[in-house]
């Protein structure tokens, strides 16, 4: 083999007066400084659950507010708002597939025309935040987004089952559905002795030579057709995490990975860690968004065997094709979702984020699902749950219901955060456009 | 308007009602096979027989073959497992790392190295670091393989720059990259020990897009030319892996250019020990064996040294014929299995003794009547009776004839639910079937449903059966060719001897795709038609001719 061609990377570099190897400088994102003044900025947490609640009459079921309601002993910071309907089919009282109910609501953009298409959806609420605020988009995880649900084995709609968040119309927030992965991604981050590609004092060298991958790109991208140069996006983001984790970050060594790796568990234990590690991730800094879809968009991985109930959630959740015998369960199951957030919260709350200050004072939780009635898989009728200090950036604490666009709440979140937007969703889809932030919310 | 005119108008105008709902429930999605005007010229679209339009390859087009895209392919977990055994010596199969790698896409074809059905998350990146941070650690500290091909590399160089360099040619398969070689290289003195440069060197040249994905034929550098391109496919295809230093030198010296070098080199591989892989890999795919796993769990009643005798059954079958050199029609016709104990058991047949041709079971014949492969291809579930015809027809068409009606309709899901019921309400799924042999249904139901009729014989599990429900199976019917069968055997028969239903050639056809992991459309079916393919040739001539043909290399 020629070695002609063998220049020292780093002599170059060194030649053309750099200081430090390029790739060290987009990952000198830790510092206590940088976290103190990126914690004016609440974290945001999205709880969301598939399937809906039992409403026959289309309203805010009383069972389900009321469950909402003794979220207040943990924190007086809550805001149960019901009545939110976004455009999900957008077509009237047809009932709305539940993909597109869930890409609907958290972008308030109904699809057109075909209904196994993207056409329509837009950027969801979330990741306005993250691209328009870099003190999000800095963080070592820009989002992470955690999935209850088990891989789909189903060739249908594999992409809308598992994520989301969505950047733009066709790229969704990859997610995490193991809990092992969401494991080594964030140890892979705080670090580990066991870890060869990240401990030890040879990060420079390493940076260096992982470099020499990205600094690829660029050819391989121009050889490429736009849907493979999609594919090289998500290895290229995916290896520019790997690179983040190679430094070592004062932040770090305030935390620690304070859990043991979970094992390939069941769906409680699933749902418990990933709550867990969503905590840690948060705790320690690497990320201020966190998304945790609790089962696939249609909801039909949740065993409920744990709740006694020998059905799938989805099964349940169609109350009137079991003649009605399915309504207990499915009241049984939102409440221990509801339960179960609470739990969530209630951890949060024990919590101190890298400068002593409790995690849920710091954050925003929402707290909902996508659907309302589950027979008819509403896009009407909606509640969501806001729960937490959000930094001081909204006012929480009573209840709102009135009927009114979802897009309203995400407009009054995404200002308060920082970001100073008229309107938020699809002017041209019906209950799409937000024509008011929320007063009530605001400080 | 007298009364008998309101009558009849009333009358009308509710069938044309009915009409049009049945038309609605139908074809929500379809655009292919509606009304057929037997006036129009269907030679673009496919074959028109007996009114029911076949969607055979246009061969007349002249952009039968158009590389619009590329397409970027990662590996599969297979071609993973094995590139890194074969090129470090080390096996992670067992490893959980391995198994949290991202699972790859089974296409409808069974095929699992399809490259525009994949799914790409960044989050996958760490998995493969997870991975490849193990291997580097676990390989370095054996000292020991076919990696080292030298021993000095703690104080020489020259050895290191070897290691390092043979690494890159194998795992960025004759490709490297210099960059991040250069890189390597110029950082031997940055870290704090010689190990650490090894380790990291290995886990640099595996992280790179050149090992991960499947670049060949993207990059228009020097070395990817047209040789390299078939040594690619070839290790791909035959062995599930890198090319390894025999076929990377005959890639460099053009060798595998030349035809009759070529065709010595495909015998040659096809003898070597790694081509058993072929049997898992390939064969496992195209038969769905995975799935037909899930389903001989699901059912409960199988040991698991049963299920493993039912799943190699047709891979058994399949290396007897590559062994033995018989026609590859033998896969479809062929009136003999190879028997272990348990299968003798299961069939109540005699073992002739180790890896020797037995008489098959009298109802069935060829490798797609195996119990694994009729578990393959049904639905995955725990009821033996939740066998759908429309759904094994389908699979049928489409995996081993290349003919599926598609487009399938957008409404499936809810289609699929509405046949469950109807045949909860019927005294059999053929009766349920019939009213959609008609009209619009008819375009597509004709040819998927009298094939999975014909397999009703056998329940999802594959048991044979002669009733369901108490009632006696029908199993003959008619092909939409007008060939009639008694039974899902004399079905297989009419196959045979079909021009339309040409199942070496789809063979042909997925071998193609496989190696160049994609999907092929129905007109590139026109390429591999130039495979020139024969009923009654062996399969080692059947991969050479495939090997040797232009579109192999294109």
């Amino acid at each position: 083999m020629s070695k002609k061609w063998l220049i020292n990377r780093r002599t170059v570099l060194k030649t053309a007066l750099f200081s430090l190897p390029l790739p060290l400088l987009d990952v000198m994102i830790f510092n206590k400084k940088a976290y103190a003044q990126s914690n004016n900025q609440p974290n945001l947490i999205l709880d969301l659950y598939p399937n809906g609640f039992y409403s026959p009459d289309g309203g805010a079921p009383s069972y389900l507010i009321d469950e909402l309601n003794k979220i207040r002993s943990v924190t007086d910071k809550v805001s149960v708002i019901s009545g939110l309907r976004h455009p999900g089919r957008d077509e009237g009282t047809l009932g709305t597939p539940h993909h597109q109910n869930y890409m609907s609501f958290l972008s308030c953009a109904g699809y057109k025309n075909n209904k196994n298409s993207n056409t329509g959806f837009t950027k969801t609420f979330d990741q306005v935040i993250v691209d328009e605020n870099s003190i999000y988009a800095n963080h070592a995880i820009r989002t992470l987004a955690l999935n209850g649900g088990d891989t789909v084995k189903s060739d249908v709609r594999p992409i809308h089952e598992v994520n989301l968040s969505w950047i733009n119309q066709s790229t969704p927030v990859d997610s995490i559905s193991d809990p092992r992965k969401a494991f080594d991604k964030i140890n892979s981050f705080v670090g580990s002795a066991n870890n060869t590609a990240t401990a030890g004092d040879d990060n420079a060298a390493k940076l260096d030579i992982l470099g020499a991958i990205k600094d690829q790109r660029d050819k391989l991208s121009r050889i490429v057709s736009t849907e493979d140069r999609r594919r090289l996006d998500a290895y290229y983001t995916g290896l520019d995490e790997v690179l983040k984790s190679f430094n070592s970050d004062p932040i770090q060594s305030t935390c620690s990975m304070n859990m043991t790796r979970p094992g390939n568990t069941n769906y409680l234990q699933k749902i418990r860690a990933m709550q867990d590690l969503s905590t840690l991730a948060l705790q320690c800094g690497l990320t201020k968004v966190v998304t945790l879809k609790r089962d696939t968009t249609s909801g039909d991985n949740f065993n409920l065997g744990f709740l006694g109930i020998n059905k799938r959630f989805h099964d349940i959740s169609h109350y009137l094709e079991s003649g009605g015998s399915s309504v207990s369960d499915l009241q049984k199951v939102n409440s221990w979702i509801t339960n179960d957030f609470k739990s969530y919260c209630t951890r949060m709350n024990g919590v101190k984020d890298p400068l002593g200050q409790s995690l849920l004072d710091n954050s925003l939780l929402v707290h909902g699902c996508w659907q309302g009635d589950s027979q008819r898989h509403r896009n009407e009728g909606l509640v969501v749950t806001l729960v937490g200090g959000a930094a001081g950036r909204l006012k929480l604490g009573k209840n709102i219901n009135e009927v009114q666009n979802l897009s309203n709440l995400w407009l009054t979140i995404i200002n308060a955060f920082g970001k100073s937007v008229s309107s938020f969703g699809k002017v041209d889809h019906k209950y799409g456009i937000s024509d008011r932030e929320l007063s009530q919310l605001k400080v | 308007m007298n009364l008998e005119k309101k009558l009849t108008k009333i009358v009308c105008l509710a069938f044309l009602t009915s009409m049009l709902f049945f038309y609605n429930n139908c074809t929500q999605g379809f655009k292919s096979n509606s009304t057929i005007d037997l006036t129009r010229d269907f030679s673009s679209e496919g074959t028109l027989i007996n009114g029911v339009l076949i969607k055979t390859a246009n061969c007349s087009a002249a952009d039968a073959y158009e590389a619009k895209n590329s397409v970027l392919t990662r590996i599969s977990k297979n071609f993973l497992k094995y590139s890194v055994f074969d090129i470090t010596g080390v096996n992670i199969q067992t490893w959980e790392e391995y198994e949290l790698l991202p699972a790859d896409f089974k296409s409808i074809k069974g095929l699992s190295n399809d490259g525009r059905m994949q799914s790409h998350q960044s989050s996958d990146i760490n998995d493969y670091r997870n991975l490849f941070s193990k291997l580097s650690k676990t390989l370095v500290s054996k000292k020991t393989g076919p990696f080292f091909s030298c021993t000095d590399w703690g104080t020489s160089n020259d050895c290191m720059d070897e290691l390092i360099e043979g690494v890159f040619q194998l795992a960025h398969r004759g490709a490297p990259n210099f960059e991040l070689l250069a890189a390597i290289k110029g950082n031997y003195n940055a870290f704090t020990s010689r190990e650490k440069v090894l380790e990291f060197a290995v886990f640099s040249v595996f992280m790179a897009p050149e090992f991960l994905y499947h670049l060949e034929g993207l990059q228009n550098s020097e070395s990817h030319e047209k040789s390299l391109l078939i040594a690619n496919r070839l290790a791909s295809l035959l062995w599930s892996t890198s090319p390894d230093k025999k076929l990377l030198s005959l890639a460099k010296d053009k060798s595998l250019l030349d035809q009759s070098q070529l065709a010595e080199q495909v015998r040659e591989m096809i003898d070597d020990d790694r081509f058993s892989r072929f049997y898992d890999t390939f064969v496992g795919g195209w038969l769905s064996l995975n799935n037909a796993k899930q389903n001989f769990e699901n059912e409960g009643k199988k040991n698991v040294s049963l299920i493993n005798s039912l799943i190699n059954e047709p891979k058994q079958v399949f290396k007897y014929i590559v062994e033995n050199d018989l026609p590859i029609n033998d896969l479809l016709i062929g009136n003999y299995t190879i028997l272990d104990d348990n299968l003798a058991n299961y069939y109540g047949l005699t073992n002739s003794g180790l890896n020797t041709k037995s008489l098959s079971d009298k109802n069935r014949i060829g490798i797609l009547m195996t119990p694994a492969s009729i578990a393959g291809n049904s639905v995955t579930t725990s009821v033996a009776s939740d066998t759908s015809p429309t759904h094994r027809g389908y699979n049928i068409l489409k995996k081993y004839f290349c003919l599926p009606p598609d487009p399938l309709p957008a409404n499936l899901q809810d289609v699929v639910g509405d046949l469950k019921e109807s045949f909860a309400q019927h005294s059999s799924k053929k009766a349920a079937l019939a009213g959609l042999q008609f009209g619009t249904c008819g375009g597509c139901h004709k040819q998927t449903d009298p094939v999975g009729l014909a397999l009703e014989n056998f329940d999802s599990f594959g048991h044979f059966r002669t009733s369901e429900n108490g009632a006696t199976i029908d199993p003959s019917g008619k092909l939409v060719t007008g060939a009639q069968f008694q039974d899902a055997i004399g079905m297989m028969l009419q196959f045979d001897r079909s021009d339309i239903y040409d199942f070496e050639n789809c063979l042909t056809h997925s071998l193609v795709s496989y190696a160049k992991k994609i999907t092929l459309n129905r007109n590139n079916l026109c390429l591999t038609k130039e495979v020139p393919v024969t009923k009654s040739m062996s399969f080692t001539s059947l991969l050479t001719e495939i090997a040797l043909s232009d579109d192999f290399s294109r």
